[in-house]
C-alpha cells in the first residue's frame, strides 16, 4: 500500500470525532484533609481485626460484616482477578471507603445491581494519610450473576483504585438494598505494579481497612489483614 | 484561578480529547489522562508562557503525564478494546471511513503496541500536522531525535499493517 494511504489512515485515525471529555476539578481540600483526620482516627480506633470468620457491627440498628471468603486462597495467573478475599453485608448502608492500609494491595468493589459507584473521578480523592493521589490501577473485571468473570464497565460497574486512595459506592437517589458487596484484593509491590501469582516471591503483610457510612450518617470501621506469600493470599488474623 | 480555566478548557477540550484518545489504547485511560492533564496545567498555569501557544503547552503536560502513568497503561495493551461496544464506538469515531473497518481495528492493535515514545510522535504528527522542530519542543527532544522516530513509528506501522 502506498503512503498517501497510510497517511491518510493515520489521519483519520489521530482525528476520531470523540466527544469531549468531563473535566471535574478535586474535591474541596478540606473535605480531604477532614477524610484524612478521620481516616487517622478510624486508624487508631480500629480494634476489629477479622479473617476467615465475621466480624459483625458493634451496636445499634445499624450494622455490617465484613467476611473473609476462605482463610487462604491459592491464586494462578488466571483466577487472580476471579479472587474475592473479603464480602461486605449489610443493611441501609450509604457509602463505603476502603483502602490498603500499607500500600500493598489495590482494592476495588466489584458493585451490584444496587449501587453505582460514584463519579468516575472519585478515586482521584487524596487518600487518607498520604499526598500521592495519581490513580494507578484499573482492575477491569469482575463476576457476573452467574460467577463468571467479565470486564467491567468502569464507569458504572466497578471502581477504580489505588492502594491509598480510598473508593465510594453511593446512591444518591435511593437507598441501595443489596446486602452484598465484594472487594477485590490485587497484590502491588513497592513499584506499584501488580504482582501476579508466579512474583509472590516477597512477603506483604497488608490491612485492609473498610468504612461503612449508614443511611442516618453513623459510620463503622472494620479492618482486614492479607497476607501475599508464595501463590497464595492469607487472610491472617494477625494485626 | 477557575475562570480562566474554564474557556481553556472549552477551547481546548475537545483537541486534548482526542490527543488522549489517540495515545491510549482504551476510552477510560483516556479519560485519566484527560482529567490529569488538566489537573497538572491549573497548577502550572504560573509557569505558561502566554507568548507561546497554549495547545502546544498542554499537549506537553499531556505527553509528559502520558510518560509518567506509563506502566499502567502499557500493562493494558493486550486489553485491545474490552468490548464489541467499545469496538463499535471506536470504529464510527473514525471521521474518514474510506478504508475496510478490519484495517482500522488492525491499526488500533498495531498503535497499542507501539513503543509509548514512536507512539508519542505519530500521534501528534498525524493529529496537528507538526513540524519536527514542534514535536521536539512539545516532546522534549532534539529534533534529529524526533525524526528519527517519526521514521521508525512510520515504518514500524507500515509493516503490521502490509502497507509497504
Amino acid at each position: 500500500m502506498n503512503n498517501d494511504k497510510f497517511d491518510k489512515m493515520m489521519s483519520s485515525y489521530c482525528n476520531r470525532e470523540v466527544e469531549t471529555f468531563e473535566f471535574s476539578e478535586k474535591k474541596n481540600p478540606i473535605k480531604r484533609i477532614s477524610l484524612i483526620a478521620a481516616a487517622l482516627v478510624l486508624v487508631f480506633l480500629s480494634v476489629i481485626i477479622l479473617s476467615p470468620g465475621k466480624a459483625t457491627s458493634d451496636s445499634g440498628e445499624n450494622s455490617f460484616t465484613l467476611t473473609a471468603s476462605a482463610a487462604e486462597v491459592e491464586c494462578s495467573v488466571e483466577e487472580i482477578f476471579n479472587a474475592t478475599p473479603f464480602i461486605i453485608e449489610g443493611e441501609n448502608i450509604q457509602k463505603i471507603c476502603a483502602y490498603s492500609k500499607d500500600g500493598h494491595t489495590s482494592i476495588a468493589f466489584g458493585a451490584t445491581k444496587n449501587y453505582n459507584v460514584t463519579d468516575k473521578y472519585q478515586y482521584k480523592n487524596s487518600p487518607p494519610g498520604s499526598d500521592v493521589p495519581d490513580p494507578l490501577f484499573v482492575i477491569p473485571y469482575i463476576k457476573d450473576e452467574n460467577g463468571k468473570l467479565i470486564k467491567a464497565n468502569l464507569s458504572t460497574e466497578i471502581a477504580r483504585q489505588t492502594p491509598y486512595t480510598y473508593v465510594e459506592i453511593v446512591d444518591e437517589n435511593k437507598k441501595p438494598d443489596s446486602k452484598h458487596i465484594p472487594i477485590i484484593c490485587m497484590p502491588i509491590n513497592e513499584n506499584k505494579e501488580y504482582l501476579l501469582p508466579e512474583k509472590f516471591s516477597t512477603k506483604y503483610n497488608d490491612t485492609i481497612v473498610v468504612e461503612v457510612t449508614f443511611a442516618n450518617g453513623e459510620k463503622q470501621t472494620k479492618t482486614a489483614t492479607i497476607v501475599y506469600e508464595g501463590s497464595k493470599m492469607k487472610f491472617d488474623t494477625t494485626p | 484561578m477557575k475562570k480562566p480555566f474554564d474557556k481553556y478548557i472549552a477551547q481546548y477540550g475537545l483537541s486534548l480529547t482526542k490527543l488522549c484518545s489517540s495515545l491510549c489504547s482504551n476510552r477510560y485511560d483516556a479519560e485519566d489522562l484527560y482529567q490529569s492533564t488538566w489537573e497538572k496545567a491549573m497548577k502550572k498555569i504560573k509557569l505558561y508562557d502566554a507568548d507561546k501557544p497554549f495547545e502546544k503547552w498542554l499537549f506537553s503536560i499531556c505527553i509528559n503525564t502520558y510518560r509518567d502513568n506509563l506502566k499502567r497503561f502499557d500493562r493494558k495493551k493486550v486489553l485491545k478494546f474490552s468490548s464489541d461496544e467499545e469496538q463499535q464506538r471506536f470504529l464510527s469515531s473514525i471521521p474518514d471511513f474510506s478504508f475496510d473497518k478490519d484495517e482500522y481495528i488492525a491499526l488500533h492493535e498495531a498503535m497499542s503496541k507501539l513503543p509509548s515514545d514512536l507512539k508519542e510522535i505519530i500521534v501528534l504528527y498525524y493529529f496537528r500536522d507538526y513540524t519536527l522542530k514542534e514535536l521536539s519542543e512539545i516532546l522534549g527532544i532534539p529534533e534529529g531525535t524526533a525524526k528519527s522516530r517519526l521514521y521508525k513509528s512510520r515504518d514500524i506501522l507500515r509493516k503490521e499493517l502490509n502497507y509497504e
